[in-house]
């Protein structure tokens, strides 16, 4: 019987330890997000290039993503919009550089309805495919949560361009971290001698 | 909910716990658990916090509390493992039912 308790509340506390694991679109209890950034570390390098941004949820470019956007010369790869966009970068030879194409989607395409928008998409994906045009870095993320107990505050993500491959990961990551919330040490290391005494008292009776 | 309000529910619920299976002392009972608590818990979210595992931190709360249940209230080894995996189960029960 005893046995039977026990391996019953072992399967609720696994199963709720497992459930604590879902994903989903809200900040999970406990969570707080934390800012991401991600810059292009040698952007500098490439004057005959311009870099492009081109934000995206899933597979398709959303009015609710922040569209596209010419990434300057800090290297900085802006996110915006929703949280969960992400963004490849193309690298496009100054020559071949369309900023008609590119500015039509710089503000706001939630003025697009479905199908402008696929015909939009359809005009970007013709000229991303173009010699000329690479992409150079792929699905950039923005968004992170991390328990609000851990000591990481901000994240900077680097990427070195090289034209000939797409990077998935940065090849630096820079986290900022507080270490102040380890203050609440003093009170485990306070208990931990309050307990010991309480123990060494008992064995001298 | 903040850290400190955490903090209460979980000693707050694993004193309860603990005490319907030792009804000893009642002040001391509060006073061992509070020392329990205040010595598993910061570590345990300190370790979540940077590594996450849940599951595992939650393990080694059990264990270690389970030493200091039968050190402190002079109990064999596996009513005090008993006992703390009861205490922790029913707060983690209650902090996700609160939570979600």
């Amino acid at each position: 019987m005893r046995k039977a308790i026990i391996g019953m509340m072992s399967g609720i506390f696994i199963l709720l330890v497992l459930t604590a694991n879902a994903k989903a679109d809200i900040i999970r209890p406990g969570y707080e997000p934390i800012e991401v950034n991600n810059y292009i570390k040698n952007i500098n390098d490439f004057p005959d290039y311009v870099f492009v941004g081109v934000s995206f949820l899933g597979e398709r470019m959303m009015g609710m993503c922040f569209p596209l956007q010419i990434i300057g010369s800090d290297g900085k790869i802006l996110g915006g919009g929703y949280k969960f966009c992400n963004a490849d970068v193309y690298a496009i030879e100054k020559d071949r550089f369309d900023e008609a194409l590119i500015s039509e989607g710089g503000g706001s395409i939630g003025k697009y309805n479905e199908s402008q928008l696929e015909e939009y998409e359809g005009r970007l994906k013709n000229y991303f495919s173009l010699n000329g045009v690479k992409k150079v870095i792929g699905s950039v993320n923005f968004y992170t949560a991390v328990p609000v107990t851990s000591t990481q505050k901000s994240i900077a993500n680097y990427y070195t361009i090289d034209l000939s491959k797409v990077k998935t990961e940065p090849d630096e990551i820079d986290k900022e971290r507080d270490y102040s919330i380890y203050i609440y040490l003093g009170a485990a290391l306070i208990a931990l001698v309050l307990i010991i005494v309480s123990i060494v008292k008992k064995m001298r009776r | 909910m903040n850290l400190l309000l955490d903090f209460i529910l979980a000693f707050a619920v694993e004193f309860l716990i603990i005490f319907a299976f030792i009804r000893k002392d009642f002040w001391k009972g509060i006073l061992y658990v509070f020392l329990i608590n205040l010595f598993s818990w910061p570590i345990a979210i300190l370790i979540y916090g940077e590594f996450g595992f849940y599951f595992l931190v939650e393990l080694g709360v059990v264990l270690v509390e389970s030493v200091l249940i039968m050190l402190l209230f002079e109990l064999r080894f596996w009513k005090g493992l008993m006992i703390s995996f009861a205490a922790n189960l029913t707060s983690t029960v209650l902090g996700f039912l609160i939570l979600f």
